[in-house]
């Protein structure tokens, strides 16, 4: 079998393990002189950015309504326990597990995205989106 | 006993009570169960015991639909017909693949799976498969390899048993019962140009018979039965056209339409979450010594409440490259030394350099297949290949051409089709494949054709089965054959083989064809015999 080009492993690696494998925690942030802190955490999250604005900026067209950090983190925050505030104090660790957590919800109940062809839960796609926004 | 059509005296008349046109998977099938009745059964087989280019090119005919090979290319005109390249797989039709679905037109079967129950056992028998079991139980005993944990019911986990490769060949494995058989006379270089009936065009009175050296004699019978595949089917029915202007159980205009295949192309593909998922179940591989393959596939509860018919998924491993030289490989079997806890425990004593030798390596790992996947690298995605149980498409057909073949006969031309109902199947049944392994953890898909595309992908390509073209039904306004796979409108003409699938399941055929022609061939004997 011949595997296109476009798939090939380095191409998306936000699914390299799920966001568990993706998920490098103090990463570089994307953003640059931004003082979201909220939204600047979360896009910090996404350890291979550059494979995460491609689906990110289809995000952005897809859902314009949500096309702004704030709106992007509030609606992250409602997938976890506690809401935006869980995503100012929780530990690093204890935010991994919850947004891990809520992507595989997501998937389970069918709340999923397709953008560039990638099946991807709606809280994963969000922080994509939040990536493109930093990098714009 | 076997005979040979070439030395039969031209114009000769020849009598017998049954005669099955071809030697195929149905045509043996009915053959062998005929054995040792009181009737006499000749078999015409047009080709010898082995491949001939000659008699090969009378299949040749061009595709004018969808993609599709050459009609020469499928399907093999020998005895044996095209079991002689088969791939072995088998699984059984479920419930649920003979029932009509609402929103598909054309779809669903009179008849019903435990029409067909009794005959499938039988019929494992003859296709040569040890065990009729096909539960994940039986084939995934233990934890590895192990279907995957998906958590829906839309998704599901099946697994298909492969024929030993050695076994395959209806032509290998039957010809010496029936060389012994005292009833059966299968003529070999035997071509059926057509079926001669009454006046009325409502019995069947005799099949037309030529060799491509120039002999013609016919062939006198009770009953007849058709069984030369799905095309040949339509064609010999088309082509008999002498009292029926349309041919043969063609007042309707069906023989030949709702051509249906297995489509299948690469659908998507999978980044996995980790180098070396445990994904050996999907592949081809041997449990208690049985040989298998598991796939992924749609749950019937999905296909009903979206409306969709049958969708297989099939796995393709992408591993990392292949060593690249001797260097490369030692150096990956010191990766794979390194990867054991006690490497050194089992390196050669005194050998120059502490690599253990390879057999030593396998004895230390669970089997010979983890080895040999480490060695050849990573799994850096898995293809998604979809095959679809095509919806029925009347436009979908087999036609006559212009053109005529060495013996005179009218060539077909294939006119394969398929529908929106088709390409809604694999995106919605990829959406939720999506869904599935992203919660299960196994990776993310990328679904590689857009929900705008309208044509069809540069790798669409058939599974080879040919089935529809005399599709069953109660109703001839509907159909070719009765549930008893007797042409509407003849009293003694019967068709054998997938042709008469009013809808492909999402099966591979080959099983419920034996199983249909053990049918038969019980109707038939229940028939003339009383």
């Amino acid at each position: 079998m011949t595997v296109p080009r476009r798939i090939r492993r380095k191409t998306f690696l936000l699914g390299a393990a799920g966001l568990g494998a993706s998920l490098a925690w103090f990463g570089p942030s994307p953003f640059r002189g931004a003082s979201l802190a909220g939204s600047e955490r979360l896009a910090s999250l996404l350890q291979h950015v550059d494979g995460a604005l491609g689906v990110g900026r289809e995000y952005l067209q897809q859902v314009p309504a949500e096309a702004s950090p704030e709106v992007l983190t509030a609606r992250v925050a409602e997938r976890l326990p506690g809401g935006l505030g869980t995503i100012d104090t929780a530990s690093n660790g204890r935010l991994r597990e919850l947004l891990l957590s809520a992507v595989e919800e997501d998937f389970r109940d069918l709340r999923t995205m397709e953008l560039h062809g990638w099946v991807l839960a709606r809280t994963e796609a969000r922080l994509c989106a939040l990536a493109a926004l930093g990098a714009t | 006993m076997f005979g040979d059509a070439r030395s039969i005296p031209r114009d000769a008349t020849l009598e017998t009570d049954v005669c099955v046109v071809g030697a195929g998977a149905a045509g043996i099938t009915l053959a062998r169960e005929l054995i040792g009745s009181p009737l006499r059964v000749t078999v015409l087989e047009s080709g010898g015991l082995h491949y001939e280019p000659e008699t090969q090119a009378l299949y040749e005919g061009p595709s004018i639909g969808l993609p599709y090979p050459d009609l020469s290319v499928p399907r093999l005109r020998f005895f044996g017909g095209t079991t002689n390249h088969w791939g072995g797989i088998c699984r059984p039709f479920e419930e649920a693949d003979f029932a009509a679905r609402e929103a598909t037109p054309f779809t669903g079967w009179p008849i019903a799976k435990s029409d067909v129950d009794p005959f499938y056992e039988r019929a494992a028998s003859v296709v040569r498969l040890p065990t009729r079991d096909w539960s994940l139980d039986r084939w995934a005993p233990g934890d590895e390899p192990a279907p995957l944990r998906l958590r829906s019911e839309h998704i599901v986990s099946r697994v298909a048993q492969e024929v030993e490769p050695e076994l395959r060949s209806f032509g290998e494995g039957y010809q010496e019962e029936l060389r012994l058989a005292p009833n059966v006379t299968v003529l070999l270089h035997a071509n059926a140009t057509g079926v001669t009936t009454d006046e009325s065009g409502r019995t069947a009175e005799s099949a037309d018979v030529a060799t491509l050296e120039g002999n013609r004699f016919s062939v006198v019978a009770r009953n007849f039965v058709l069984a030369t595949g799905a095309v040949e089917n339509a064609r010999v029915l088309l082509t008999s056209n002498a009292q029926q202007p349309r041919g043969l159980g063609n007042q309707h205009g069906l023989v030949g339409r709702f051509f249906l295949e297995h489509p299948r192309f690469l659908g998507g593909v999978i980044v996995p979450s980790t180098p070396h998922p445990n994904l050996g179940f999907y592949e081809s591989h041997r449990v208690d010594g049985l040989r298998m393959q598991g796939y992924l596939a749609s749950s019937k509860e999905f296909q009903f409440a979206e409306g969709l018919l049958d969708l297989q998924m099939r796995l393709e491993l992408g591993y990392g490259d292949a060593p690249e030289d001797a260097s490369d490989f030692a150096r990956r079997l010191m990766t794979l030394a390194g990867d054991l806890d006690s490497w050194q425990e089992i390196a050669i004593p005194g050998a120059p350099i502490p690599i253990p030798y390879l057999d030593v390596i396998r004895d230390a790992l669970r089997s010979p297949e983890d080895a040999y996947i480490y060695l050849r690298g990573r799994i850096e995605s898995i293809g998604v290949t979809t095959r679809i149980e095509q919806a029925p498409n009347p436009d979908s057909r087999v036609v006559l051409v212009r053109e005529r073949d060495e013996l005179g006969i009218l060539r077909v031309a294939l006119d394969w089709r398929l529908s929106d109902v088709d390409r809604r199947n694999v995106r919605r049944t990829l959406e939720l494949l999506g869904a599935e392994i992203g919660a299960a953890g196994v990776g993310r898909l990328q679904i590689l054709h857009g929900e705008d595309d309208t044509g069809w992908p540069e790798d669409l390509d058939g599974g080879q089965h040919h089935m529809g073209t005399t599709r069953m039904s109660d109703d001839p306004k509907e159909g070719v054959v009765d549930s008893d796979c007797c042409v509407h409108g003849m009293s003694n003409l019967f068709v054998a083989g997938s042709s008469v699938f009013p809808t492909p399941g999402g099966a591979t055929p080959t099983l419920l064809l034996v199983a249909l022609a053990l049918r038969l061939a019980d109707h038939l004997k229940g028939m003339m015999l009383r």
